[in-house]
């Protein structure tokens, strides 16, 4: 058996990065979803508490998070970049994190905080970059570590 | 009777019996034909369900808004904000047609009369022409497109040719593998984005209803009349949202049935020489029970 050559070698680096088409498509379901469900739980709040302070930037959010979710929904999302499947897992794993804690946040602070960082995170994933997905996510750990200390 | 007649009867009377025999043989593929077909108009309303329910919330939502209030206005702008949905669902409704053709196709070349859902075999769409005009979508890549168009294609040639050539084995062989990937993209289309956009549209109604109901609340008498119209709202809320969870019902009983009718697919194909029906038919008939249930549900609604 003769000995990989590097062309071999970064064919197949090349071929463990690429995520599967379907990969990509579960990831970005779940992402939309993330950011339908952030808006409803910032919709609800907001009318619950129509005096609060921050109704207004809850609203500007709200919108955004729902047209994320429309875009996320409508077009056609292809990672690209060399860590396009580390991106989808950390996308997935993000996204099942903000999901399973959103709801239970108390502070509005932090609510908007998650709300923001999801934001960037579907904005990164709809312009197709992996590493910005891959910062992105950081900023989503990072809100919600705030909330949880 | 001339002697040339009486001579002709016997043969005319071999040929009809061969045809019958073919027609029964063929009896699980236009059983599979029409159901594949019941699949593809259960699966229509979803298309066209995506869009209308992201407007249904953005509805919902702009009630819950500070500033003035104008309906008329609200669902201009819940339409336009809901455009690429609409896109997307007609890109989906293709996949669906592309179905029912090659289903209806079937159908038709296997020479016997379905016998469930023949009323909704259905001569061919022209999904193939659109198909080749959209876009990819997150569900609907390039891959699944092509499959698409592969089927909807193999329709067209299917009845083009059906004078001249009868089915066979490999007719069904060669559209396997598309038939799968078509049908794994619609019950993605549904299970994914679809059910996606339905619970976000529940989220929000189930709030308001909420919401509606603390302020029907009258502590005395005299309140009742002010509380008179949250008290009627909620009404329409609740009926908003017992079709959306039926819809939602819908879907996940197609992802079962998409996968029982991939399965008869493939039974068609490995029994092909020996088939008896049966087994097909229980694969079907699965489905139709439970699409049967889902309707008298929202029959009773």
């Amino acid at each position: 058996m003769t000995a990989p050559t590097a062309s071999d070698l970064a064919a197949a680096a090349l071929a463990t990065a690429a995520p599967s088409d379907a990969d990509t498509a579960d990831a970005i379901a779940q992402l939309a979803d993330v950011a339908g469900h952030a808006s409803t739980v910032l919709f609800n709040w907001r009318r619950d508490n129509p005096a609060a302070a921050d109704v207004d930037r809850a609203l500007n959010l709200e919108m955004t998070l729902d047209q994320r979710a429309i875009d996320l929904r409508g077009k056609a999302v292809k990672l690209l970049g060399a860590q396009a499947a580390d991106a989808i897992a950390q996308i997935q794993d993000a996204a099942q994190k903000v999901d399973t804690f959103l709801g239970t946040v108390k502070k509005t602070g932090d609510r908007l905080a998650i709300a923001s960082a999801v934001v960037g995170l579907a904005g990164a994933a709809l312009v197709g970059d992996a590493g910005g997905v891959l910062q992105a996510v950081v900023s989503v750990h990072g809100a919600l570590k705030d909330a949880r200390a | 009777m001339s002697t040339r007649s009486r001579a002709a009867r016997p043969l005319a009377a071999i040929a009809l019996a061969l045809l019958g025999g073919c027609a029964a043989q063929m009896q699980p593929v236009a059983d599979f034909g029409a159901a594949s077909s019941h699949l593809a108009t259960v699966y229509k309303p979803f298309t066209s369900g995506l869009a209308a329910s992201c407007e249904q919330r953005e509805r919902y939502m702009a009630l819950g808004n500070p500033g003035p209030f104008d309906d008329a206005a609200t669902d201009r702008a819940a339409s336009a904000k809901c455009q690429a949905l609409r896109e997307a669902g007609a890109t989906a409704a293709l996949f669906g047609q592309a179905l029912a053709d090659y289903a209806g196709a079937l159908a038709k070349l296997s020479g016997a009369r379905p016998t469930v859902f023949d009323g909704e075999i259905k001569g061919l769409s022209g999904a193939a022409k659109g198909l080749a005009t959209r876009d990819g979508t997150p569900i609907f890549d390039s891959g699944k497109l092509g499959a698409a168009t592969r089927i909807a294609r193999a329709a067209a040639a299917l009845l083009t040719e059906a004078k001249i050539e009868t089915l066979k084995r490999s007719t069904l062989e060669d559209n396997q593998e598309a038939l799968r990937s078509v049908v794994e993209a619609m019950k993605s289309y549904a299970g994914k984005v679809y059910a996606g956009q339905l619970t976000d549209t529940r989220e929000v109604m189930r709030g308001e209803l909420g919401r509606l109901v603390t302020a029907s609340n009258a502590p005395t008498q005299a309140d009742v009349e002010a509380r008179l119209p949250w008290r009627w709202a909620q009404t329409a809320a609740r009926a908003d949202i017992a079709a959306n969870e039926l819809e939602a019902r819908r879907v996940r009983a197609f992802d079962k049935s998409a996968d029982a009718l991939l399965a008869a697919h493939a039974d068609l194909i490995a029994n092909f020489d020996k088939i008896d029906g049966a087994r097909r038919l229980e694969l079907v008939a699965a489905f139709v029970a439970q699409v049967q249930a889902i309707n008298d549900d929202a029959a009773a609604l």
